[in-house]
């Protein structure tokens, strides 16, 4: 009996999980031709837009979040997920086990940019939507270095995975330098995030219909707001600076310990 | 002119000094960006302190078929020609 409700419940996850992937991409749509073109006719200012904008992807995500809990197709643990909403100017860092990890941090974050990849700003549909929610595109590294800066040192928020795509699963982490050379370089805070999910699902290696035997469960733990600043020393060049503060993070997102400081 | 021994001997220290490679990975067949893990970031710092050696304002462009030690310092030679 027993084992009927779990072959029952796997079958369901899988119908379920692929209505999900069905529903992204239909509601994608259905907010980039009917809904977005009203926040561009209402809203004209571009700063006005952009705010606009980002707060309804925010919570078109956690509409979505929230169906795929309700189908039982995941469930999701929190940790001092109330420190995320209260920054400002913070580069937001994340490591990147699965492909839902975007979608589940900024249904967290009604205000944060991030980067995009170039193929998004020429796509029909969404080409507005990336470019009103004043998004950042991956085209050159020169540009996109001074795209991120600028949109810190104006107070934005910018979410970034340092390891540039999917951690590979059963792998240790391995951080890229970009996300510390801009941090150092707009001398803001980071915002240590630290997402897990059990069993390990939707990874690179994974098709969207090989779900795992268990329900996915999501542990996204919101830790230290470091400081990147005492890493800028007279004496060091930023390239050095960039290399230590990297070999921190990576030193902490590999034991898994992103809370440090007593958050209160 | 500056011969490729000496240029090597710059580039050594520039790679040693400001991107911590460890300086017994530094050969001519050396790649940048695997064997020695620079990234593109590094690549724009290492252009601009180089041309404080060249004294010549260095095309990113010209660095582009740049992957070992060695294209490096045909690259800076073949600058230091020009002038």
């Amino acid at each position: 009996m027993r084992k009927l409700f779990r072959h029952l419940n796997y079958y369901w996850r899988v119908v379920a999980t692929g209505f999900g992937f069905a529903l992204f991409g239909i509601g994608g749509l259905f907010i980039a031709l009917v809904i977005f073109p009203v926040i561009l006719f209402n809203v004209k200012s571009k700063d006005q837009r952009k705010c606009r904008t980002q707060k309804f992807i925010s919570k078109s995500f956690r509409f979505f979040i929230g169906i795929l809990r309700g189908l039982g197709v995941l469930s999701i643990t929190t940790i001092n997920i109330e420190n995320l909403k209260s920054d400002n100017g913070v580069m937001v860092i994340a490591n990147h086990p699965t492909l839902l990890d975007v979608v589940l941090l900024m249904s967290y974050l009604p205000r944060v940019d991030c980067v995009v990849k170039e193929a998004l700003w020429h796509n029909p549909f969404l080409k507005k939507v990336v470019h009103s929610a004043g998004y950042i595109s991956n085209s050159t590294p020169e540009s996109l270095m001074d795209d991120c800066v600028d949109t810190l040192k104006k107070g934005n928020n910018l979410l970034i995975f340092p390891e540039g795509t999917r951690t590979e699963p059963g792998k240790p982490e391995v951080f890229r330098r970009g996300a510390a050379n801009i941090a150092l370089r707009a001398q803001v805070s980071m915002r240590l995030v630290y997402i897990s999910c059990q069993p390990s699902a939707l990874t690179k290696s994974h098709r969207w219909y090989q779900i795992p035997e268990r329900k996915m469960h999501f542990t996204i733990r919101v830790g230290d707001c470091l400081a990147t600043k005492p890493y800028i020393t007279k004496n060091d060049e930023l390239s050095i600076s960039a290399r230590r503060l990297t070999q921190y993070l990576q030193k902490c997102y590999r034991q898994g310990e992103v809370i440090h400081e007593s958050v209160a | 002119m500056d011969t490729k021994q000496a240029i090597f001997e710059h580039v050594k220290t520039v790679l040693v000094d400001k991107f911590e490679v460890p300086v017994d990975d530094i050969s001519l067949e050396a790649t940048l960006y695997e064997d020695l893990d620079l990234d593109s970031i590094d690549a724009v710092d290492l252009i601009i302190t180089l041309q404080d050696y060249t004294k010549k304002k260095i095309q990113p462009e010209s660095f582009k078929q740049v992957r070992t030690i060695q294209n490096l310092i045909d690259a800076i030679q073949q600058l230091l020609v020009e002038s």
